[in-house]
């Protein structure tokens, strides 16, 4: 071998020595650890340069050896005194006091020459050496304080509890076998020959330097094993490649120059595609056969993430993800704590092996979570409590932490906010916790922090949802939902109710059956808004309903690609405004008509009084009172139907005469019926007996519909009034002969200032109210009215009252009834 | 469910140490108070369910700090008085783990109970104050395994003794003397003890009473050697030690010290006097004490100085802490019935002073209990050190303090202290008090010089010092062209003479020297006649 090439291990353990005596410097050297490493650094130094300047200086080769003795004589020394400052053993330390003494006087011997003897490099730089007289001496020396550091570190193994430690002691201890291998190749002749104990010494200070300042190691032996195993894979994909070629080359004989370096080329590739993946299933094979642990947990890793994705619900998806956990890492104890949105106190939604216990939750200030939330990593728990913050742990928080047992926090966080927390306890070995299995809790707990999000938002969007749609089927107007096709995709109840179908009749249906006009008028506002795909102000319109149009208010916005229409039913609404305006016209009417009178007669009285004789002032006086009175029923009548509609009408009940009571009625009306030349027709069940009802309404009730009768009968027809028992109600039937009533205005006879259009062409005055009066005051007495007419033939009105409330009553009874009444 | 210091150490964690320790150093002034209010919540739902919270709180438990500061007046021992004795336990928040008693240096003796937390924080917080007294910079951590603490404060059930407890529970220190050895020594016996001793182990912690290191160390100055010969000063150990402590003094060209006997990496001491014998200190042993405040109702130590030694930094975990600001004590002493209004310590203001009131945490029993300590203000927060906390320098005794006139501001016991000791004179003991005369109300000072002095010398240095510490006593002089101050010397020996006259009279530690401020009739009488005799 070159002597240039064997130069250049002490060469490069030198600069790797005098680089980390630099670092180790610039570390500081206040802590004795410090301090006696780099005296172990500096005495390796010394090894290396005389190793060095033996291969460059080769004349005075004898000369070097002595120095790098000297290097060799303090190195077992200083490593000796570095592990025991770096295991903390006690001050007083006989061992190193005597090693000192030794070391003295092997330095001695050393500078004498009595540690090696005669030495030669050859011109291939190789060492031929004697050994000294007090080798055998230095070799006690030197195993004894290797072999007690060896001592110290392995106990310092099964003593730590402490992972991270424990690997420290494993480094350092690996460099020490290395440098008892290195050193033992010298004791081999031809071994020795080589500096073999160098290249081994620059591995230990790498080693160690690693040791020191980095304080998170990987597992070595991990490492060690996984890297030994990973190379058989490797070597089978080697040999096999080297196989093919060699198979190849023989075969084709032909293959030469240029050629072989083709055909190989091409075979690596041709290898690497087809054993790539077989190399993987190998590796794959061996870490289930010898990394168990770790291949256990990636699989449960991938089981979670699978599962999770899936699960919804909270309580499933915290179990499956504790046990899952539990029965792989084989944890004794752990506890989930999920944040509450509301109160943001963590409360345990999930735990494993806990004891009896009270409820557990963390405050929003907990040591433990404002930590997590700040550091946002896994910590242990000496992480933790090494923190002044931890100062402030309650003393119940303490025992909840000490029923768990924890050992490990590991945050729960989606997008970098803490929305729980794994708190966990130790595992059933009683082991401590790895790198790798903190980093897989890590994982594991991001997946769960993910999927318990999404469970958290699929609550929140089902939720919202059902909100959603309460507020939708709760809403009194319509909305109906349509896509880019008219075609009706959602509705509301409302918008079924509106229109009167069932909503199933018409989803999918286009919206033309509902808005006909409106889709294909071309003027129409709806028809440009699906056209432009713009929103439509609302406005009144018109939709074909089950049972007639309807008026609606309807408006339309584009929501993506559908168009979202939304409508009010209206038709009342526009009916009560027509009403409205029918009231001004009809009480403008009733009211002007004798106010015209009254003003009349009024001025011809004071204007020409002179001129009238007194039976003419008597007439004008007459009409004035007459049209006064006429004004009078009016506004009584208005305020009659107002009190009974508002229900401030006192219902006062007494004993009536039905017979008298309609004698009265007809008396009051034979003038008028004489007049029009009507027969009024009577007929009352003379066994019929007194009845207990309000005076002034059967009075109303009575008047206002043979009122009617005389109005709207044809000269010299006939009125019918019929009242008689039947069964258990009391029946009152008017008939007439007169003009009838058109089918359409049926339904709003009874309706305030309703007047049918034919009455009103007839030239009938009537202010619209009477029926309304009837209807409220029969309505008051519990019963009902009823009509029944044909044009040209007569009308026909029922009143039935239940005999019960008429039947004479005491008066508790009747006291009672009123009561029932007002509620 | 603290992680073992000794673990750390030997895993070479001691940045970890650092943290866990002193790391309160670190902490913002509204961490501090968060962290002080979070305990207190915890303390008064425990107070608030106990017989002895529900009478201090009239049966209310405050939810807020607001409230708490509104509602729950301020106590003294009296109030605790009836529940702090044996069967009573029931009666207290948490069940003591141990109790404690004072010296009886503010009067009677008190006894205070530990909880298990209470106990185990005075431990833990004796252990910051180590380990910062051996700090010269941020982060440094000296603590060795089998360290040599040497210590001569008041053993158990004295809270000194308590904490000491708790330390050895907590961290192997090699004490000397050790635990339980010296309970029946004398207070003297076990300080000779301890120092022969540690002629043997060594010194690495010295926890001490800031007088008995200046004593030992003007003992080697003035040549009067260290220990008595004994069988420890014959150890090799010992021999080889005082032939180095030789050396090192014949180097140095003076006399032996302390110092080059004893390698101390750390000096502990509290009291008002530390401050003002500090560079003593440093001279004699070598290292400048780290100052620290404690009592017995606070747990042992509450506040302690960082690597500066110049101001004192309350810890947050140990006690819940209010100040009453000088005007209203002030207040409060001329109408007992006035109800002083308190401080927090993000209100507190630099250069003034308070009345520390304190509330147990951790299942202790103060609720708002008046120390009658004073405390000065030093500053707000020290960037150069990086510490975001206010810092302090112990007064004196709220009843320690002496009212000349009324506008002349409360004299305590630090500015006559001051005053004595820059006038460099040597000098033995004092005491000091208002004494009526016809020229009306005078300061006293009875001092008891080491060497002949010239007296009204002595007196104007004082005089002058006192003018430049308190303003509104050179008003005094200034305006009304009065000078108050009085000086008798007391002949040589007195003090060691009235200490003996008291132990033999069966008098406890507390009470064998007299106090320095407002010392009875009697006292000085005492003084006085003791003095005319050995004249």
């Amino acid at each position: 071998m070159n002597i240039f090439f064997l130069s250049l291990v002490p060469a490069l353990a030198l600069i790797l020595y005098s680089f980390l005596v630099l670092v180790t410097w610039r570390h500081g050297l206040e802590d004795k650890v410090n301090q006696r490493f780099i005296l172990y650094l500096l005495s390796m130094m010394i090894w290396s340069l005389g190793a060095l300047m033996m291969y460059l200086d080769r004349s005075r080769a004898p000369a070097w050896n002595r120095l790098m003795m000297i290097g060799v004589v303090v190195m077992p020394l200083a490593f000796y005194s570095f592990v025991h400052a770096f295991r903390r053993e006690a001050r007083f330390d006989i061992i190193l006091k005597i090693g000192i003494l030794a070391c003295g006087v092997f330095l001695i011997m050393a500078v004498k020459g009595y540690m090696a003897g005669d030495i030669n490099i050859t011109e291939q730089g190789l060492i031929e050496f004697a050994l000294g007289r007090a080798i055998p001496y230095f070799g006690i020396y030197f195993a004894f304080l290797l072999g007690y550091s060896t001592l110290i570190l392995v106990r310092g193994i099964r003593e730590t509890k402490d992972y991270v430690q424990r690997n420290r002691y494993r480094y350092v201890l690996t460099g020490l076998i290395v440098i008892l291998a290195g050193g033992l190749t010298n004791s081999y002749g031809h071994l020795g020959a080589y500096p073999l104990d160098i290249m081994a010494n620059t591995w230990n200070a790498i080693l160690l330097a690693y040791t020191i300042f980095r304080y998170q190691l990987l597992d070595i032996s991990l490492v060690v094993r996984k890297g030994l195993m990973y190379t058989v894979p490797t070597v089978i994909v080697g040999v096999g490649y080297l196989l093919l070629i060699y198979l190849t080359v023989n075969i084709f004989d032909t293959v030469t120059g240029y050629q072989t370096l083709l055909v190989s080329v091409m075979l690596a590739v041709i290898v690497a595609l087809i054993m790539q993946p077989a190399q993987e299933r190998m590796q794959q094979w061996i870490d289930r056969m010898f990394f168990r642990e770790k291949y256990n947990a990636n699989l449960m890793l991938q089981r979670v993430s699978r599962t999770a994705a899936t699960i919804l619900n909270l309580e499933r998806l915290t179990e499956m993800m504790l046990n899952e956990l539990a029965s792989t890492v084989h944890i004794a104890r752990v506890a989930l704590f999920l944040r509450d949105q509301d109160s943001g106190v963590y409360e345990m939604v999930a735990e494993h092996g806990l004891p009896e216990h009270d409820d557990m939750f963390l405050r929003p200030d907990h040591p433990v979570v404002e930590h997590l939330s700040h550091v946002k990593d896994v910590q242990t728990l000496v992480d933790v409590e090494l923190t002044p913050r931890f100062k402030a742990l309650w003393a119940r928080e303490r025992r909840d932490l000490d029923t768990i047992g924890a050992v490990l926090f590991v945050p729960l966080l989606a997008q970098g906010e803490l929305m729980g927390l794994l708190i966990v306890g130790p595992k059933l070995s009683g082991i401590t916790y790895t790198t790798d299995e903190q980093l897989m809790l890590s994982t594991l707990a991001n997946q769960t922090a993910i999927a318990v999000q999404n469970a958290w938002l699929y609550q929140q969007a089902l939720e919202e949802k059902q909100r959603a749609e309460i507020i939708l089927e709760q809403a009194f107007t319509g909305i109906v939902l349509v896509d880019a096709d008219l075609h009706i995709v959602d509705m509301n109840l409302a918008a079924a109710k509106i229109v009167g179908y069932d909503r199933q009749e018409l989803l999918g249906q286009s919206i033309v059956r509902i808005f006909s006009e409106l889709v294909h008028a071309d003027d129409s506002a709806l028809r440009q808004a699906f056209e432009t795909g713009q929103a439509m102000q609302p406005q009144e319109a018109v939709l074909n309903g089950r049972k007639g149009r309807r008026d609606v208010l309807l408006g339309m916005t584009p929501v993506q690609d559908h168009f979202l229409l939304n409508f009010m039913d209206i038709t009342q609404i526009k009916e009560l405004a027509r009403l409205q305006a029918n009231i001004v016209a009809n009480v403008s009417h009733e009211l002007r008509t004798p106010l015209s009178s009254i003003k009349g007669y009024a001025d011809l009285l004071l204007n020409g009084a002179d001129r009238l004789t007194d039976e003419m002032r008597q007439q004008c006086l007459t009409i004035i009172d007459s049209e006064a009175d006429r004004m009078t029923r009016v506004v009584n009548t208005l305020l009659d139907l107002s009190k009974l509609e508002s229900g401030r009408a006192e219902l006062t009940l007494e004993e009536i005469d039905l017979q008298a009571l309609l004698e009265e009625v007809v008396a009051a009306m034979e003038l008028q019926a004489h007049k029009a030349g009507i027969r009024m027709l009577c007929e009352v069940d003379p066994t019929l007996p007194p009845v207990t009802a309000n005076r002034d309404m059967m009075l109303s009730i009575l008047k206002n519909l043979l009122s009617n009768a005389v109005k709207y009968s044809l000269h010299g027809g006939r009125v019918w009034v019929r009242i008689h028992r039947e069964a258990e109600q009391l029946l009152i039937e008017v008939r007439d002969e007169g003009l009838g009533i058109p089918e359409e205005d049926l339904p709003h006879l009874f309706t305030k200032f309703y007047r049918s259009r034919r009455a009103h062409d007839a030239g009938v005055r009537g202010t619209g109210l009477g029926l309304a009066l009837v209807k409220d005051a029969v309505e008051a007495h519990k019963g009902t009215v009823e009509v029944q007419s044909k044009l040209g033939e007569g009308t026909t009105f029922t009143v039935r009252l239940p005999w019960q409330v008429l039947a004479p009553q005491t008066q508790n009874e009747q006291d009672q009834y009123a009561y029932q009444r007002d509620v | 469910m603290n992680t073992e210091i000794i673990q750390l150490l030997k895993q070479g964690r001691k940045q970890d140490i650092w943290k866990q320790y002193c790391g309160f150093l670190d902490l913002t002034l509204s961490e501090f108070m968060s962290i002080q209010e979070r305990l207190l919540l915890e303390q008064l739902n425990e107070v608030g369910a106990s017989e002895l919270g529900k009478k201090l709180m009239n049966g209310k438990t405050p939810a807020t700090l607001d409230e708490f500061r509104n509602s729950v007046p301020l106590t003294e021992y009296m109030d605790y008085e009836p529940f702090m004795r044996d069967g009573q336990e029931h009666t207290l928040p948490r069940k003591p783990y141990i109790w404690a008693h004072t010296s009886g240096r503010s009067g009677g003796y008190k006894m205070v109970p530990y909880s298990r937390e209470v106990y185990d924080k005075a431990g833990e917080r004796i252990m910051s104050a180590f380990i910062l007294s051996m700090a010269r910079h941020r982060g440094e951590v000296r603590l060795e395994e089998s360290d040599v603490l040497l210590y001569n404060v008041p053993a158990a059930p004295y809270a000194s003794g308590v904490a000491l407890l708790s330390v050895a529970q907590r961290f192997p220190f090699h004490f000397v003397p050790s635990l339980g050895e010296t309970e029946n020594l004398s207070f003297q016996e076990r300080l000779e003890l301890s120092f022969q001793k540690a002629m043997v182990t060594g010194i690495d912690v010295l926890g001490s009473i800031t007088s008995v290191l200046v004593k030992i160390g003007e003992r080697f100055a003035q040549g009067a050697g260290g220990a008595k010969m004994s069988r420890y000063v014959v150890h090799p150990k010992a021999m080889v030690r005082l032939s180095r402590a030789y050396v090192r003094s014949r180097l140095a060209g003076r006399g032996m010290l302390p110092k080059d006997i004893w390698n101390v990496k750390g000096i502990t001491c509290g009291g008002t006097d530390t401050s003002i014998y500090k560079e003593k200190i440093a001279e004699y042993w070598g290292v400048t004490p780290l100052e620290l405040y404690a009592s017995t109702e606070t747990g042992v130590v509450a506040a302690v100085q960082a690597w500066d030694r110049v101001g004192m930094y309350f810890f947050p975990d140990v006690v819940f802490i209010e100040f009453i600001p000088e005007k209203d004590w002030v207040k409060n002493r001329q109408d007992p019935s006035y109800q002083p209004r308190t401080v927090l310590l993000d209100e507190v203001e630099p250069g003034q002073r308070y009345e520390l009131v304190i509330t147990s945490l951790h299942g202790g029993p103060f609720l708002r209990y008046r120390m009658r300590d004073l405390i000065r203000f030093v500053d707000l927060k020290n960037d150069e050190l990086g510490v975001q906390m206010p810092s302090m320098v112990c007064a004196g005794r709220s009843d320690g303090l002496i009212d000349l006139a009324g506008f002349t501001g409360l004299i305590d016991e630090s500015m006559i202290w001051r005053a004595i000791h820059d006038t460099g004179i040597n000098y033995e003991e004092w005491t000091a008090r208002k004494e009526m005369t016809s020229e009306g109300a005078t300061l006293h000072v009875y001092l008891e010089p080491r060497e002949p002095l010239k007296l009204d010398e002595v007196r104007t240095k004082i005089h002058e010092n006192l003018k430049r510490d308190n303003p509104f006593y050179s008003d005094l002089e200034t305006m009304l062209g009065i000078d108050p101050l009085r000086l008798t010397f007391l002949h040589r020996g007195t003090f060691a003479a009235f200490y003996l006259e008291r132990q033999a009279a069966g008098a406890d530690l507390a009470h064998l020297k007299p106090p320095h401020m407002n010392p009875s009739d009697q006292i000085v009488s005492d003084l006085k006649r003791i003095s005319k005799s050995l004249s």
